[in-house]
């Protein structure tokens, strides 16, 4: 196998739950979340002389959201969320994955901007400016989605106390 | 911990995901596919503008095998060149020649369920982020009225383009309601071209042979209404006395 193809198969092995779990709060589908990233990565290989030698991760997450956005622009979008699990109670593991189920529900609710904005924000910790450029929409835009998108999934929270779970 | 700490927590709490492995076999194919793809459309779009006919199709080594004579389709040769999509960033190794590649275009007995014969075709490619790539393939439909239609080009995206070995291989594909072929081919001396394929054994593909670079090739091409749409498995070069050639890279990319 050439050098080059093992520097990715590494690349592909260490980033690949991130991507997938990123999908995943993007679309709340197991499955559209594994081809999502799937095709990210196919698409990263396909120019990773290139990549390579620059941040790939970076190059990965911005195929995966735009892939997905895409996805959005089309007319079957959001699947139906009339389903919310119950408010999770802050307590031990079996806690935590519920809460984080009714987290990703949650973020159903959310117009696909608002929740790409959230997930770049809060899950790949990007900066107002990068998601900005990351989406193609202004920093103001970003600001304005994001403070929606938050104030949306404030509406489904009700926590006990900070830092109670997980 | 506030709010924004708190949703930062919890969207990132992904210790337990029940996610599976990568595909990385599907991964790697397609992105090989595109890439192939991506190279190839560069290669076309600039042939519209940059066109320059140098000379005519060269002839024939030998006959294929089990698909008649192979003979030059009677059309205008060309070579065609490409500007870079951006600068590489580093520097590559120059070219080993810079002697333009004459198209070169052989029939090949097989008919295409989409309508016409198939057609494989030799090309120059030369783009910057592929130095060691002259050339690159293509299968072409030939119509009844002379006239001939690419359907899938491809090329050698990863080493020498005629180091020994299968080059550029691409598996079946339905392109314009035609079952494409799987193809490509193989640099060396090879006699034989040989898969196998579940259900059907070991199949031969046909051959033609062409002179590039000043290194034989055998283009090759499975009929795919016996291998079907899936790629034929345990790809095989055989020289004249039966004996296995170098192999390289055997993977049929798709797309």
């Amino acid at each position: 196998m050439p050098r080059g193809d093992d520097e990715f198969v590494e690349f592909a092995q260490v980033a690949w739950k991130r991507l997938v779990h990123a999908a995943y709060l993007l679309t709340s589908d197991h499955h559209r979340a594994e081809d999502a990233a799937q095709t990210a990565l196919a698409r990263t290989y396909a120019s990773w002389s290139r990549v390579r030698r620059q941040d790939a991760y970076a190059y990965t997450r911005r195929i995966l959201v735009n892939h997905l956005t895409d996805g959005w622009r089309r007319p079957i979008r959001e699947q139906p969320h009339s389903d919310v699990p119950d408010r999770p109670a802050p307590g031990d593991l079996a806690d935590h994955i519920t809460r984080r189920d009714w987290l990703v529900s949650a973020l159903r609710t959310l117009a696909p901007r608002e929740r790409a904005v959230v997930v770049l924000r809060y899950y790949f910790d990007l900066s107002e400016a990068d998601v900005a450029t990351e989406l193609g929409i202004s920093v103001g835009s970003v600001k304005s989605m994001g403070a929606r998108g938050l104030a949306r999934l404030r509406l489904h929270t009700d926590r006990v106390s900070p830092g109670a779970t997980g | 911990m506030n709010e924004h700490d708190l949703i930062r927590h919890d969207l990132q709490a992904d210790a337990d995901l029940p996610y599976g492995a990568p595909d990385l076999d599907a991964i790697m194919r397609t992105g090989r596919g595109l890439r192939r793809r991506r190279t190839a459309t560069a290669v076309s779009a600039a042939a519209l503008v940059l066109v320059t006919v140098t000379g005519v199709a060269l002839t024939i080594d030998r006959p294929t095998a089990g698909n008649g004579t192979v003979t030059p389709v009677a059309d205008a040769p060309s070579v065609v060149t490409t500007t870079p999509e951006s600068p590489p960033p580093t520097p590559e190794p120059t070219r080993a020649t810079a002697a333009p590649i004459p198209e070169q275009n052989f029939r090949t007995g097989l008919q295409l369920d989409g309508g016409g014969e198939l057609v494989m075709r030799v090309h120059a490619v030369e783009h910057p982020q592929l130095p060691q790539t002259r050339f690159g393939i293509a299968a072409c439909r030939l119509d009844s009225g002379g006239a001939t239609q690419v359907l899938i080009v491809t090329n050698e995206t990863d080493v020498s383009d005629v180091a020994p070995g299968f080059h550029a291989i691409e598996a079946p594909m339905n392109v314009k309601d035609t079952l494409v072929p799987e193809f490509g081919y193989y640099a060396g001396p090879a006699e034989r071209i040989t898969g196998v394929v579940p259900g059907a054994g070991t199949v031969e593909a046909g051959t033609a042979v062409a002179k590039v670079a000043g290194t034989m090739i055998v283009l090759f091409w499975f009929d795919p209404a016996v291998t079907g749409p899936e790629p034929v498995a345990d790809l095989r070069a055989l020289d004249e006395n039966g004996k296995d050639l170098p192999g390289g890279d055997t993977r049929a990319g798709r797309g």
